[in-house]
């Protein structure tokens, strides 16, 4: 395409062109947006923002407003009451804290006086205490001496003690063994019955495997003649399936046979239906034509084949038989449509 | 320079959005030269059967006519083509002494396949008109898609997105299917006018064919 566009530059040339003014027109005068106008700076007037309002509701806020401002007054007046009372209170205080001054200094003038008599009697207190510390010290020596008397008899005691339990741990022991060789005897006994109760156990699952084992083989013996039955009875119906199937086959060639034979029937009749018999009386023996046919039945080329005899008039009264009976007529099953046929061109039928 | 311009927003575009519009500039550049070729190819043809029909029912002799037309040096096309390929066909034919039936047929058969190349001369390239006015569109959309898709991801990143931070971008996308329509309604509009045009040349080109055939096949049966 590109090499016959080359052949003519001056198409292309006129295309570009033309191309380029479109361009060009885009740039110079193609903005997307002009740009507004800058207005005339200077005071602008306020715009009123309109609104629709209610008779009503005016009133309602006027008379809002006077409420507001009735209150305010009251406000008002109540703040320079309200002065009027700190002040007074104020100097209340003053007075107040000026008394409260003169009792403190008093206060503090007792307080001295109290705590230089505390001084004394604490000193007394103490020399009383270390008298008190001498006469314990004493008593704690007496104590001490009687509690190591005590002792002394305690340990004799516990001597005398121990000797007694000694002697009654080793009965103890002597009994101990006796018991234990009694208990194990008994052990030993138990043990044999178990080992008897194992084995008979044993023997008994033992039976009870072999028996298992026969009814499995036996079981498996089964299963194994059922399956080649079945595969016998398989084999047996895939044979029958085969066989129908080759009938069914071989029917249906006996009748594509015959629909072709039909088929070739119909070309020939309607060849011959269209022939016409040529003026001179030559030899007209049977022909065999061999046709070349397009799908839908267009002739594209005819032949003869055994046609001994035939005279050249002949021949082309039958090749134009064939070419008038286009399209040949078409088979009955699509299968059957076939490029190059053979027919027996017999002029004594007609 | 002002912003808004148009070759601005094409300069800024991305790359493929401008490989885009690079390819339909040069499709409608292509479409459009091709529209001047086939205009005038099919404007001589239709000229050359009416002349050609004009002379070949003027009650000329027919071997006359051949001798006029094989004389000339010019490249024979059109009517005057198939016209002298089964003239040429016959008289060898003839001078073969083939049976008259089938000295038709060859004719008949040189003159289709003069036919042929001659419809196959009309229609070449059309194709090309038909893919341009049919495909343009979408790839202009792609172009369109893909500008938007960098503008849109462009906004991802952003905190607050305003309309005038996509507008730019979507609408330099939007060029692309512009040029796309652009290239693809001339090339429909050609495409289909010049098919139909063929088409009517065909129909001459066959009836030319078929009311030749018949006079020679009158011919074969008056006396040599």
């Amino acid at each position: 395409m590109f090499a016959d566009m080359l052949k003519h530059p001056r198409a292309l040339v006129l295309s570009l062109l033309m191309h380029l003014a479109v361009i060009a027109l885009m740039v110079l005068n193609l903005h997307f947006s002009d740009r507004p106008k800058h207005i005339k700076s200077g005071p602008l007037a306020k715009t009123v923002q309109a609104e629709m309002v209610d008779v009503k509701e005016l009133e309602q806020k006027e008379q809002q407003k006077k409420l507001e401002a009735e209150q305010k007054k009251l406000e008002a007046e109540q703040k320079k009451k309200a002065q009027a009372e700190k002040k007074k209170a104020e100097a209340a205080k003053k007075k107040k804290a000026e008394a409260a001054k003169k009792k403190k200094a008093e206060a503090a003038k007792k307080k001295k006086a109290e705590a230089a008599k505390k001084k004394k009697a604490e000193a007394d207190k103490k020399k009383k205490a270390e008298a008190d510390k001498k006469k314990k010290a004493e008593a704690d020596k007496k104590k001490k001496a009687e509690a190591d008397k005590k002792k002394a008899e305690a340990a004799k005691k516990k001597k005398a003690e121990a000797a007694k339990k000694k002697k009654a741990e080793a009965d103890k022991k002597k009994a101990e063994a006796d018991k234990k060789k009694r208990q194990a005897e008994e052990k030993r006994k138990a043990e044999e019955k178990r080992v008897a109760e194992e084995k008979r156990k044993a023997e008994e699952k033992r039976k009870a495997e072999e028996k298992r084992k026969a009814e499995e083989k036996r079981k498996a013996e089964e299963a194994r003649i059922a399956e080649e039955k079945r595969q016998a009875e398989e084999a047996r119906r895939r044979a029958e399936a085969e066989l129908k199937a080759r009938m069914v086959a071989e029917e249906r060639q006996q009748k594509l046979n015959s629909l072709r034979e039909a088929y070739i029937l119909a070309i020939r009749q309607k060849v011959e239906r269209n022939w016409i018999k040529p003026a001179g009386s030559g030899k007209m023996p049977i022909c065999e034509v061999h046709v070349v046919q397009l799908p839908g039945g267009i002739i594209s080329k005819v032949d003869f084949g055994a046609c001994a005899g035939s005279t050249t008039t002949y021949r082309a009264s039958i090749e134009n038989a064939v070419y008038k009976a286009e399209p040949l007529p078409k088979p009955e099953d699509p299968e059957l449509f076939e490029r190059e046929l053979n027919f027996f061109f017999n002029p004594s039928v007609q | 320079m002002n912003d808004d311009s148009l070759l601005t927003l094409i300069w800024n575009a991305s790359l493929p959005v401008q490989l885009v519009m690079l390819i339909l500039l040069g499709a409608s550049v292509m479409s459009w030269a091709l529209m001047y070729v086939k205009r005038s190819y099919i404007r001589q043809s239709q000229a050359e059967a009416k002349d050609f029909e004009g002379r070949f029912w003027s009650g000329i002799n027919l071997s006359e006519l051949f001798g006029q037309l094989s004389q000339s040096e010019q490249r024979r096309f059109g009517l005057e083509a198939i016209f002298e390929n089964g003239f040429r066909e016959f008289a060898r034919a003839r001078k073969a002494e083939l049976e008259n039936s089938e000295s038709v047929r060859s004719a008949h058969r040189a003159m289709k396949v003069s036919m042929a190349r001659e419809i196959e001369m009309l229609e070449s390239n059309l194709t090309f008109l038909a893919t341009v006015g049919s495909v343009s569109p979408y790839v202009g959309l792609f172009g369109t898609v893909w500008g938007i898709m960098e503008s849109f991801r462009a906004l991802a990143g952003v905190q607050q997105a305003t309309l005038a931070m996509v507008a730019p971008g979507i609408s330099e996308a939007l060029i692309a299917t512009a040029m796309g329509l652009l290239a693809a309604i001339p090339a429909v509009v050609a495409y289909n006018k010049f098919s139909s045009e063929i088409d009517t040349m065909i129909v001459r080109y066959e009836n030319f064919l078929e009311e030749f055939t018949g006079i020679l096949q009158r011919q074969t049966h008056t006396p040599k």
